[in-house]
């Protein structure tokens, strides 16, 4: 990483204020060229306000910023032209483009009607991704590429805005260790032609491994910045949630009631559903915390949807409780006590037009309403301030609309959600993703608590995160290419196996 | 650390609550257009605000409230019915075409609604089934229903041999108020009580909101899809035995652009065509929007031409409104 001592940006008294809230206190500090700049700090500090106001989708309330001592002016569209480029959260891809279209958005090569030259475009973003060592269809619409290759042509779009700072936001939260790799390594190469980054990731092993220098946010407010090689992720955790927090990422969690009782409570024999997965068979036993790890596409996904009823399978049988189940659906498994938990909280998650407080009774609305289905409100909204505070939920209220709260927030009342359906069995898809230190360790505690509460109980849970793998499960299968690769137990359960099996 | 939370806390329900006049207004913009029209058109005209006029204005807007009530339902999931104003004519004819069958009139009004709901019902069908968008779907059963309608008697209205019951629906009063007036309140309250108080209410703005999300919460998001098209025309059905009873014809022809009356009653509500909200309070006072102007432009003379252009307008600055409004 050629740092130089040059300063290629500047910020400057920047101040941010919503009503209500101050999203940036007077943050002020300068990043050098050709540095790659990590940002942490918890949901909330204010890590994508700062970006956005950097790439001017978003208006700072007071402050300045330099970039190469010339100040930047409010228009948005100056940013490219200065050299700034995003890759944000939601990547920023127009979906039913194709890659080459995506990647010259806005930079079309066109004749003087305006006409678009394909041929030339195609040898344009061709060139690019072979001089950063990519390969994907550029010629197919970008939705039907998979996540990470998605996430790789949001890369490639915002090197070839001659970006001079690309600011990446949480770019490997759904990128598989390997693609993770090609990134960092892609992100090294062009760092050392004098490309500056600026980094926001959750995973703090990459940001040890990727950054030069780490600044940390806290409500707003720069902590401090460090150089990476004087840190350790112990104090710099700290910095981010200013109190110690035990590492518990050590220990392991043998639950007592597995290693005692055998009684199975699933039984999955013989899965099968071409393309997917082949020939699953396993058993969760009452109080297991059993976890599929894998690479992507090692079809832990379709799996669990499979089991939760909400996508169709076709070969084998789930035997429930010693019966065979028959009518498969999302309905009919929550009737059983079965729930799931989506991937793309987003997405497939939370009701964003609804409230905190809706989106947790949601599924279980049966326990507050009579037959007919008049919904009891004071009973609904009981439950609803009982679990906000049982999972201490940051809210200003029940009624609070759920787009509002932090991505940790709204996991913590997605998982609300599923408790209140008084379950036994819960379907975790990537419960972590996209959640800070806190707010993981709560959902770990209450997952624990969950399994040991009441007897009859189980976790299955597909998991990338190989630190949360190791400590909350207390077996392990692990996933490759459609196929279960090993099942792991106890001791066997570390890191460096489960890694030599997924691969 | 507790206190700076605590403090930000408080600070958040004091801007919540801290609203200036202007914003208020803002916030319910169909209130303060309804009020600003009646003080507008009371004052330019003596007309207006009489007895007569009033009720007058009730029995308008009975038929394209009850229409924009299903109407909201369907924007509320997230799709649309364009058409409830051919169900409107075809339920006219059917109830009238009944009566000269000999029918008696309480199964007439059973058949005429029934007959709306499967029509709903199967544009339901071809949404949930067929994956058709509800545009698409809708559009063909208007043209389909609207034909039907036309087929019937050729082009032409049912206006002879029809049983005097059947005027009672659309032109008998208790007291003053007219019996349309009386059917929409009651399915004002029931349909506002659905909405709001009732699963049904909730699992509707749920899957206009986010089916896929609502389908892995365990909700039946397709039962509920037929459903709420069914009630649509149901409701389509019932403002088409109000026009017939009080028009004394079933005629092919009128409803026409209704469906259009409805969505902006709908909209000018506050119900989102992005689903996942919806107000049938809203709605009504949208509907009551909408046929004030109409009645109020009328009575001072503007023609129907103006006051079409006039309603356009009406409906853009209510959605310019709605980026003012927090």
């Amino acid at each position: 990483m050629n740092v130089s001592n040059e300063i290629i940006l500047e910020f400057k008294e920047l101040v941010k204020q919503y009503p209500g809230t101050t999203a940036l206190k007077n943050v002020s500090f300068s990043i050098k060229k050709g540095e790659v700049f990590g940002l942490v700090g918890e949901n909330g500090a204010g890590k994508s306000t700062l970006l956005n106001i950097l790439s001017g989708a978003v208006q700072e309330t007071s402050g300045e910023i330099f970039i190469e001592g010339r100040k930047l002016t409010g228009n948005p569209y100056n940013r490219r032209k200065e050299g700034i480029s995003m890759v944000y959260q939601g990547l920023g891809l127009a979906l039913h483009l194709t890659g080459e279209e995506n990647i010259l958005l806005g930079n079309e090569i066109t004749n003087h009607f305006g006409v678009i030259n394909r041929k030339k475009q195609l040898e344009k973003a061709n060139k690019l991704m072979q001089s950063v060592g990519i390969e994907i269809d550029l010629k197919v619409p970008v939705l039907s590429l998979s996540a990470d290759e998605r996430q790789l042509a949001a890369v490639i779009r915002a090197i070839s805005l001659n970006a001079k700072i690309i600011a990446l936001d949480e770019p490997t939260s759904s990128l598989s260790k390997g693609e993770v790799e090609k990134l960092f390594k892609i992100i090294n190469d062009l760092s050392k032609k004098g490309i500056t980054f600026i980094f926001i990731s959750h995973h703090l092993e990459e940001i040890f491994q990727i950054s030069d220098r780490i600044a940390v946010l806290k409500d707003g407010e720069l902590q401090g910045i460090r150089k990476t090689e004087e840190m350790d992720p112990h104090s710099l955790t700290e910095m981010m949630v200013g109190s110690k927090i035990i590492e518990k990422y050590d220990a392991k969690f043998v639950n007592e009631k597995s290693t005692r009782s055998h009684k199975v409570l699933m039984e999955v024999k013989d899965l099968t559903k071409k393309g997917e997965f082949y020939d699953i068979s396993f058993k969760v036993y009452e109080g297991d915390i059993l976890c599929f790890a894998g690479l992507m596409g090692s079809g832990r996904t379709p799996l669990i949807k499979a089991i939760f009823g909400a996508d169709v399978f076709d070969e084998g049988e789930i035997l429930f409780n010693g019966k065979k189940v028959k009518d498969f659906s999302p309905r009919n498994s929550i009737k059983r006590g079965i729930v799931y938990l989506p991937e793309d909280r987003l997405n497939e998650g939370i009701l964003k037009t609804m409230s905190v407080g809706e989106n947790i009774t949601i599924e279980n609305l049966e326990k507050v309403s009579t037959k007919s289905g008049v919904i009891n409100r004071s009973d609904n909204k009981k439950i609803q301030k009982a679990f906000i505070e049982e999972f201490s939920i940051k809210t200003t209220g029940t009624d609070q609309p759920i787009p509002a709260l932090s991505g940790g927030n709204q996991q913590k009342s997605l998982f609300a959600r599923l408790v209140n359906t008084d379950c036994d069995f819960l379907l975790l898809n990537e419960p972590s993703r996209g959640i800070d230190v806190l707010v993981k360790e709560e959902m770990h505690e209450l997952m624990k608590k969950f399994v040991m509460e009441k007897p009859n109980r189980a976790i299955i849970m597909v998991s990338s995160e190989l630190p949360e793998v190791v400590s909350t499960s207390s077996r392990v299968i692990v996933m490759r290419k459609g196929v279960i690769a090993a099942t792991l137990e106890g001791d066997d359960i570390e890191e460096r196996k489960i890694i030599k099996k997924m691969i | 650390m507790a206190t700076n939370k605590k403090t930000e806390q408080i600070k958040n329900q004091e801007a919540i609550s801290r609203k200036s006049f202007g914003q208020i207004i803002i916030n319910n913009a169909a209130l303060s257009a309804l009020v600003v029209l009646v003080i507008l058109f009371a004052i330019i005209s003596d007309r207006f605000f009489s007895t007569i006029n009033m009720i007058n204005i009730f029995t308008q807007v009975s038929v394209t409230a009850i229409i924009a009530f299903g109407m909201t339902f369907v924007i509320t999931a997230a799709q649309i019915d364009l058409s409830v104003g051919s169900i409107l004519a075809l339920a006219g004819m059917i109830f009238m075409a009944l009566s000269v069958a000999g029918v008696p009139v309480f199964f007439g009004v059973i058949i005429t609604m029934a007959i709306g709901g499967f029509i709903g019902l199967f544009s339901g069908y071809l949404i949930t089934y067929f994956k058709l968008p509800s545009f698409i779907a809708t559009l063909a059963m208007m043209t389909v229903a609207r034909g039907i309608g036309l087929l019937m008697r050729g082009g032409t209205t049912i206006c002879e041999g029809i049983q005097f019951s059947y005027f009672w629906l659309g032109q008998s009063k208790i007291g003053m108020i007219p019996l349309p007036v009386i059917i929409l309140i009651i399915i004002f309250i029931i349909m506002d009580f659905v909405m709001t108080r009732t699963t049904f209410g909730t699992y509707n703005r749920a899957i206009g909101s986010n089916p896929e999300a609502s389908r892995l919460a365990g909700i039946s998001v397709n039962p509920m899809l037929l459903k709420i098209m069914a009630i649509s025309g149901v409701c389509a059905a019932i403002a088409g035995i109000i026009t017939a009873s009080r028009l004394g014809v079933g005629s092919p022809v009128t409803g026409m652009m209704k469906e259009l009356d409805a969505i902006t009653a709908v909209i000018l509500g506050g119900t989102a065509m992005t689903g996942g909200v919806g107000t049938i309070k809203g709605t009504f006072i949208g509907a009551l929007v909408v046929t004030i102007l109409t009645n109020g432009l009328t009575i001072i003379g503007v023609s129907s031409y103006w006051q079409q252009i006039l309603l356009g307008f009406v409906l853009i600055g209510a959605l310019a409104l709605k980026k003012f409004q927090k």
